[in-house]
């Protein structure tokens, strides 16, 4: 455009006396701006199309005047100027025009004012153009310098706009082909290298840590708070976790030097302090002599008394953390459990406790002490020899347990009642209209630990006692006496003692050869067949005399069966006392028997826990006649007789006596 | 160790003592919502919160007032709740309400109030409902868990409605909304110092939080505006 | 609590008491039965008034029952010592009646399976009459124990076993005794009581 018309300018000004200075400021290659709106908005000229142009052109020119304006509008006239280009319409009318509106000259000089004149307005026009783009922003030309403030586009097209998805899309595979490139790179470096290099290390001990902090939360409650990772020593299965003493932190192990130490765990845990030492309570029954040994501990004495220094800090460091944790938390369970178990002993008025040194010291029974002892180690590998009763301990051990699994707060019958402590069976005390006693009897409370392990460590003693006697008495072999157990509980237990006669096995069918001992926490009692039964208390020599006692009233029973036995030896019973008493006033059974032909009496006496004795004297047929003197008793030597057993010595007692 | 009864105090009065009373009691509550569909979320965060087990309920609440000739301006309300559950032992059980203003403590981070509850049998509580002089307001189910860490509760239930009154049948029986209600609270001794189990539930709460926000509902300044004009 | 059966006595408490310990009878311990009525506010007619009971064999429970004709017809509840409290909180329907309230206070004997409380009914500070309260422990069926019971009281007292408890006469199917049908006879009695000059 710009170009036609400064051509038409040159060709004007060719053509005519200069007409000023023609000047236009434009873009090189646009539309023209026809307007630009109050809204901002330009609005183009469209550019002429060449029949556009033509039309102009075509409308500038004169038709009258060429014509005429007289002459009729004739087609034959216009053949003249049939070879009008457009040049030449241009000239035409710029002739005619020039021609035409000449205006009367003022001067020689109003040309050359005029042309001024022209000029200088374009110059104005210029500077008005100069302004508007020197205020209007967008107008300006950027330099290099200025940053490029793009208007913020909204979230809606930026989503809908394909092309940015497509710089996300791209942006995000670039990023994970890093992630890739970077592996790899660092793979094919390690491999090639051998050598590790330290970004491939880091990189493993991230991964590494991460997987052993998963392991350890299988374990372990773990939290993580701001920038920290710490867990939680605490065993406590309900109510609040996360106690501030209990607490251990968990960090990452910085080795200095990267190829050692690959034993090591890349988990660093520091637990508290108090809780860094091994422990172990040992339970233990004692005697309270004078030859017991110490039943305290010596003051000077360094074992178990392990506290934890700056100086073995190091060591402490080096632990894996599956070990260090487990010892900790076992220190805090056993340390617990150690202060509740002498507060326990505090509140138990019947019972004498001394509490020194971590040893609790309470009576059992009679001359018994437990002993519970709680024992500290370093905090290092090791085995710890196990002291103690292995049995109370493991009692103890699984009483905590018991208790720590138990959920003493529990919701009432509807959910919207507040949660209680009482038995679930007392929900219904008011509306159920229960009666005071009904209310007491469901209001018993769970005993404590301590009292439990009393219990079951007073059941343990007398069982140990029982057995030692039952073992005494088992040396006897006549009769044979066999125990076994058929019951071993925590608190109760049955002994059952089998008695038999060797060789003599078949006349047994209708004695009572079996007898009991029964053992609870308190007490012990034999109980004969028959339901009878003998109070021991807790004395060994009380319950010996017992079992030996009811061993003396099976012998009665098979002297009576064997002198019954038709074929052997026919003898009559005359009287048999199991509650009879010797001189000395001791329970001592025994049998009187006569012979068939009424000439001899035999009289067995069983002192409990001795030889028995045989008497043999001649019958007495009339009680009043007789005389004293001609019917002593003759005491037969037990030894001499013939036969190994009582059995076999009754036996052939009675057959030589059968007759005489 | 604060969740630890003291059962060795226990021990040396085993028996419950008559005389305590622990119906009225003080209560710390929070409540919140979760969309249903995000229940199971919920409980995967009180299982790793709480103590282990919990335990399902389904339970019927009809809240009572009583209504007096003698135009008093204080209403009464009364609940009443019952448990459903096929077990024909425990039918004819019912807990009787009493829920108290909650106290106007702007301090405080959690809504505290008096509670009463008491166990009711009765083989026709409506019928002695109706001779106490109670007449029912409205009526709604709740379904849904309760756990314990210590001595909070949380609850958190699916609220239903009967469509035909009297009927609680699976058919007739709507839910009210698709969100669970959750609601936290600690009951207290009566006349006990309150702020610091309420900080404590606060806490706990708080831990909830991307899923579930517990709010103290301020009923006393609702309350408050409304029962002004009333009273005029 | 077994079946039992109470009765109003024209006899003093003390000579009761001398009696039972003629038969053998060991005083166990003191017992407590209190009867209140709680009854609308004046003008307010609409519902009946709520008797509310204590035993002190029950120490954890609160008896209520808004008699009707007869026990049947009432509606009664049995509930824990919440609801005296919750009944103070609905003081603007159901208001005690100090006045009427009956207060029976003596001893318990022991008779082998059988439990005699002898009692002194006071209402205010006037002393209204002497109940007994004879229970046996052993049953839980009226009609197992009925005629025995009637034994027993005639035995004792030699009179009063004329006038049975409505729940010795109504029996058309063995029911299992309850709490509520003792002390619906406490509140017959204290009715009457309450009546009495």
């Amino acid at each position: 455009m710009r170009a036609s018309t400064s051509g038409q300018n040159v060709q004007e000004t060719q053509l005519q006396t200069r007409p000023g200075v023609d000047l236009v400021l434009e873009a090189n290659d646009d539309w023209k701006i026809q307007e630009i709106g109050f809204d901002g908005v330009e609005r183009y000229l469209k550019p002429e199309s060449f029949t556009d142009h033509v039309g102009t052109l075509a409308r500038k020119v004169e038709w009258t005047k060429l014509v005429g304006s007289q002459s009729p509008y004739e087609n034959s006239k216009v053949d003249p100027e049939e070879e009008f280009d457009d040049e030449n319409v241009a000239k035409g009318s710029q002739n005619g025009k020039s021609a035409d509106f000449v205006t009367p000259e003022a001067g020689p000089w109003s040309v050359v004012a005029k042309q001024l004149h022209e000029s200088l307005n374009q110059l104005n026009i210029l500077l008005d153009d100069m302004s508007v783009i020197k205020n209007t922003d967008y107008m300006k030309a950027l330099t290099v310098l200025d940053p490029i403030t793009v208007q913020e586009p909204s979230m809606e097209f930026i989503n809908t706009n394909r092309g940015n998805q497509w710089i996300w899309k791209r942006r995000a595979l670039q990023e994970a082909v890093q992630v890739l490139d970077n592996a790899t790179k660092q793979r094919q470096r390690a491999l090639v290298n051998l050598g590790l290099s330290a970004d491939y290390i880091a990189h493993l001990q991230r991964t590494q840590f991460f997987e052993e902090l998963k392991e350890m939360r299988e374990i372990w409650r773990v939290r993580k708070t701001g920038d920290y990772i710490y867990g939680d020593l605490s065993y406590h299965i309900f109510g609040w976790k996360y106690d501030t003493p209990n607490i251990f932190d968990i960090s990452r192990r910085s080795f200095s030097n990267k190829t050692e130490n690959s034993s090591l765990s890349i988990i660093e845990v520091s637990v508290p302090k108090d809780l860094a030492k091994r422990s172990m309570i040992a339970v233990s029954i004692v005697k309270d002599e004078m030859d017991a040994g110490k039943l305290f501990r010596d003051p000077k004495a360094k074992k178990y008394k392990y506290t934890y220094k700056e100086n073995d800090a190091e060591k402490v460091e080096v632990l894996h953390w599956k070990d260090s944790l487990k010892w900790a938390q076992n220190t805090l369970l056993l340390r617990d459990t150690f202060s509740n178990l002498c507060k326990d002993a505090i509140k138990l008025r019947n019972r004498l406790s001394i509490i020194r040194d971590n040893v609790l010291l309470i009576s059992l029974f009679d001359d018994y002490l437990l002993r519970f002892e709680l024992q500290w180690f370093p905090f290092e590998h090791g085995e710890i020899k196990e002291e103690g009763d292995v049995y109370l301990n493991r009692v103890l051990r699984e009483m905590i347990i018991g208790f720590e699994c138990t959920k003493f707060i529990r919701p009432q019958f509807f959910c919207s009642m507040p949660v209680t402590h009482l038995p679930e069976n007392l929900d219904l005390r008011g509306c159920g209209a229960m009666t005071s006693v009904q209310i007491e009897d469901r209001s018993v409370r769970p005993r404590s630990i301590l009292e439990r392990v009393l219990d079951v460590a007073a059941h343990h003693q007398l069982t140990q006692i029982v057995a030692n006697v039952a073992l005494k008495i088992s040396e006897s072999i006549d009769p044979m006496v066999q125990h076994r157990w058929l019951n071993c509980g925590r608190n109760f237990s049955r002994l059952m003692f089998n008695l038999n006669s060797k060789d003599y096995e078949s006349f047994m069918g209708t004695v009572r050869s079996v007898f009991f001992a029964n053992v609870s926490s308190y007490e012990v009692e034999v109980e004969a067949k028959d339901g009878i039964k003998i109070k021991c208390q807790r004395d060994p020599k009380r319950i010996l005399y017992a079992l030996q006692y009811s061993v003396c009233c099976y012998s009665v029973s098979m002297v009576s069966v064997l002198s019954r036995n038709q074929w052997l030896s026919p003898f009559q019973t005359m009287d048999a006392n199991i509650y009879a008493l010797d001189n000395n006033g001791m329970t001592a059974p025994n049998i009187i028997l006569c012979n068939q032909a009424a000439t001899r009496s035999i009289l067995f006496i069983f002192h409990v826990g001795q030889e028995p004795e045989v008497f043999v004297r001649k019958f007495i047929v009339n009680e009043r006649t007789s005389k004293p003197e001609e019917h002593k008793w003759r005491k037969l030597n037990y030894h001499k007789l013939s036969g190994m057993s009582l059995c076999k010595k009754v036996d052939s007692l009675l057959s030589y006596l059968r007759d005489g | 160790m604060e969740n630890l009864i003291d059962i060795d105090e226990e021990a040396t009065r085993p028996q419950l003592s008559i005389n305590s009373t622990p119906y009225q009691t003080q209560e710390c509550v929070l409540y919140g919502s979760i969309f249903s569909k995000h229940v199971p979320d919920l409980e995967r965060r009180l299982a790793g919160l709480c103590d282990p087990g919990c335990e399902e309920f389904f339970e019927h609440e009809m809240s009572f007032c009583l209504r007096s000739l003698a135009s008093s301006d204080v209403k009464t309300d009364i609940k009443l709740r019952r448990r459903f559950r096929t077990d024909h032992q425990i039918q004819n059980y019912w807990q009787l309400r009493y829920i108290g203003v909650p106290e106007p403590d702007q301090k405080c981070p959690t809504i505290i109030r008096k509670e009463i509850s008491s166990l009711v049998h009765s083989s026709d509580m409506m019928t002695y409902a109706k001779a106490l002089g109670l007449r029912m307001d409205y009526e709604y189910m709740t379904q849904g868990k309760l756990w314990t860490k210590g001595n909070i509760k949380i609850l958190h239930s699916s609220l239903t409605k009967s469509i035909r009154p009297g009927n609680y049948d699976s058919s007739s029986i709507k839910s009210i909304s698709d969100s669970s209600l959750v609601e936290i609270s600690i009951s207290l001794p009566e006349s006990a110092e309150y702020m610091p189990a309420a900080k404590t539930l606060r806490d706990f709460a708080d831990q909830l939080m991307p899923l579930c926000s517990m709010e103290k509902v301020d009923y006393w300044k609702k309350m408050f505006s409304t029962a002004t004009p009333a009273r005029k | 609590m077994g079946v039992t059966w109470v009765f109003e006595v024209d006899q003093t408490a003390k000579s009761v008491e001398r009696l039972l310990e003629s038969f053998g009878g060991e005083c166990v311990s003191t017992f407590a039965v209190d009867i209140s009525p709680y009854t609308p506010p004046t003008g307010n007619a609409d519902h009946a008034s709520n008797i509310v009971m204590h035993h002190s064999k029950c120490p954890q429970s609160t008896f209520s029952i808004c008699p009707k004709d007869t026990f049947k017809k009432s509606p009664k509840a049995v509930c824990d010592r919440g609801f005296d409290l919750i009944l103070s909180k609905l003081s603007n329907g159901l208001i005690i009646d100090t006045a009427g309230k009956i207060d029976i206070n003596g001893n318990e004997y022991k008779l082998n399976d059988w439990t005699v409380r002898v009692g002194t009914a006071v209402q205010g500070t006037a002393v209204k009459g002497v109940v007994v309260e004879v229970e046996y422990d052993a049953s839980l069926i009226v009609v197992q124990c009925r005629e025995m019971m009637v034994e027993f009281v005639k035995y004792v007292f030699n009179k009063y076993y004329q006038t049975q408890p409505e729940i010795f006469i109504i029996t058309e199917k063995p029911e299992n005794y309850s709490p509520l049908d003792t002390m619906w006879q406490y509140l017959l009695i204290a009715a009457k009581l309450r009546k009495k000059t």
